[in-house]
């Protein structure tokens, strides 16, 4: 864990529907004038790569969808990783491996983790289908403007920590 | 006595499969190996596409084999367009064929073997009872990631390599750090020989076809003629007569035979055939790892996994040396469109993958064909299945589900990207 830059990460399968939010995000946040501090990366669906992808930073932002269900509030979710209830059985196999796999992975393996927070997007249709539904679509300026505020405060953090380092 | 086994998601292996077994007095009433995925489709998106978008889209049929597919594509691309690459670029193609093959070998013995032999349902609880073994595994992958990473941009869907050569040409300091990658291998390929050697591989053997590339120098992983040793050498170009495809009604991936057998492809396969090629590591890693040759025991597919990943690591140092010391050829050269038809087949990990395009003299692709390896195992492994089960019969329930699907995961089947769960339905 060296590098000081700061990932933004995008995960889903575009050709899943809103399954794909993550990676949409990541496409509009390449348009903008970041930083070059800052890595903006389509992940994709990386399988078991993702902890090759996490491990080489100390702050990652990761941006995913999250199913949402009728009840649920409409909204974006700031999700932890000490927040995410995990599978407690076994099953598990290589070639499904999702963002909660690779983080019980790495936690069972007591691997180097970055600081991680999760911008989860409610998905309201999930299957396939190339393009995001309007329902989901509404909240994406809402979502750069949250991941623009958030990772300037991190690049502030860091900046002020290397000065008095 | 009866037994109706359904296995139902097989786990464990890339993608979404179920076994139906039905057993009467001993003998077996009904044997499916069903494949549900849906079909991908991908030779229809070809038409009409023009031919230097065929190698980046058909990387996209696995995220497991990307550089495999990748490679047949160009060569297929390349043949249709009487393209000849540069040695320099057929050497690193090689090297970028090995960082595939040791990639998906260790995924597969590391993350969905390995819990076999520790009687534990998956990576996961291995992880928590032997960390060290996970990560040895995770580090060892990682080293053939880093070497697609830094030659081709990245492993899954790789963007650097293009029909004709590569989009970026590696600097003598990439080179370097590709042979630094390599070298701090050596420890954990070694300790994994150890580790394996010790592992009970259960005792089950067939005669079949085994079929491979088989080339004149190389052990052949990115070129060839066809070979099993029952035909002579083949030009890929006649890969008709030499493998033939059937649709199965229960199954929506093709199997595929050669003359009246059904067929094994893979490691074991490419090490029957092309032994004597292997590096002298490799070889001495087959003596310490007990596989003597020809084997006719598929669960040594695992074993022969193994001493592939060996041969990996230390053919792609030598390939390193050959590299020209100079400024390297590797560059994409004016490309000419034609008519034409093109077949390219390289030894993906799990065997024999075909790529055959027709293009007219737009370079606008017609025709498409491509036969992935695990289709050509599947008939091979219900009749291991059949000469199987007489034998197990006495085994406990447990026991003999645990031995199938054991010897369904030693071809170390790709069907597609799926959730999966094991539901067995077993009724007496």
């Amino acid at each position: 864990m060296s590098d000081d830059r700061l990932l933004i990460l995008g995960l889903g399968n575009v050709l899943m529907g809103d399954d794909g939010i993550g990676i949409h995000i990541i496409n509009e946040l390449k348009k903008l004038n970041l930083p070059d501090s800052i890595d903006v990366i389509d992940g994709g669906t990386p399988g078991i790569e993702l902890i090759d992808m996490l491990s080489t930073y100390r702050n990652v932002i990761l941006v995913d969808a999250i199913k949402y269900w009728k009840g649920d509030s409409a909204g974006i979710k700031v999700v932890l990783p000490d927040d995410i209830r995990y599978r407690e059985d076994d099953d598990y196999s290589a070639h499904d491996i999702e963002l909660t796999s690779v983080l019980r992975l790495m936690r069972t393996l007591d691997l180097a983790m970055p600081e991680i927070k999760i911008i989860g997007m409610p998905a309201y249709n999930i299957s396939p289908a190339i393009g995001i539904s309007e329902e989901c679509k509404r909240f994406i300026p809402e979502a750069i403007e949250f991941i623009m505020e958030i990772s300037g405060s991190k690049i502030k953090n860091d900046f002020m920590h290397s000065e008095n380092a | 006595m009866t037994h109706d086994i359904h296995l139902h998601h097989i786990t464990r292996v890339e993608g979404h499969g179920n076994l139906v077994l039905n057993i009467k007095e001993g003998r077996i009433e009904e044997l499916r190996l069903e494949i549900v995925e849906s079909p991908r489709f991908f030779e229809v998106m070809l038409l009409g596409r023009h031919i230097t978008e065929a190698p980046h889209i058909t990387s996209r049929i696995c995220g497991i084999c990307a550089i495999s597919h990748t490679l047949a594509s160009i060569k297929a691309c390349e043949s249709a367009l009487n393209i000849t690459p540069s040695a320099d670029v057929i050497l690193l193609r090689k090297i970028l064929m090995h960082a595939e093959v040791l990639q998906s070998h260790i995924l597969h013995l590391y993350l969905l073997v390995a819990p076999d032999f520790f009687n534990v349902g998956s990576v996961i609880p291995l992880a928590r009872s032997n960390p060290e073994v996970v990560k040895r595994g995770l580090r060892l992958k990682k080293v053939a990631n880093e070497i697609c990473r830094i030659l081709v941009g990245r492993h899954i869907h790789p963007i650097g390599m293009t029909v004709g050569g590569f989009m970026r040409i590696p600097a003598k300091k990439d080179l370097e750090e590709v042979r630094k990658v390599l070298e701090s291998a050596i420890p954990d390929i070694d300790e994994t020989v150890n580790f394996f050697k010790g592992l009970n591989i259960p005792e089950f053997n067939r005669e079949t076809r085994y079929c491979s590339l088989k080339d004149k120098g190389d052990y052949a992983l990115y070129d060839g003629k066809l070979y099993s040793k029952e035909n002579d050498l083949t030009e890929v170009e006649q890969y008709r007569d030499f493998i033939t495809e059937s649709v199965i009604e229960y199954s929506t991936a093709k199997h595929a035979s050669s003359g009246d057998s059904s067929i094994m492809v893979g490691a074991l396969a490419r090490l029957n055939n092309n032994y004597s090629q292997l590096s002298d590591k490799a070889k001495e890693a087959a003596q310490r790892l007990g596989l003597t040759l020809p084997c006719t025991n598929p669960y040594m597919n695992n074993v022969a996994q193994l001493v592939e990943s060996v041969h990996c690591i230390y053919d792609s140092l030598g390939l390193l040396d050959q590299l020209s010391s100079g400024n390297m050829n590797v560059g994409v050269g004016r490309i000419d469109v034609r008519e034409g038809l093109g077949v390219g087949v390289v030894e993906a990990p799990r065997g024999s993958l075909y790529h055959e395009y027709g293009v007219d003299d737009k370079g606008i692709i017609k025709s498409a064909n491509c036969i992935i390896p695990t289709a050509q195992n599947l008939a091979n492994i219900e009749e291991d299945i059949e000469a199987l089960v007489p034998g197990i019969l006495g085994l406990s329930k447990v026991e003999m589900i645990q031995r199938l699907e054991m010897l369904v995961r030693a071809y170390d089947p790709c069907i597609s990207c799926s959730s999966h769960f094991l539901e067995v339905k077993f009724i007496e």
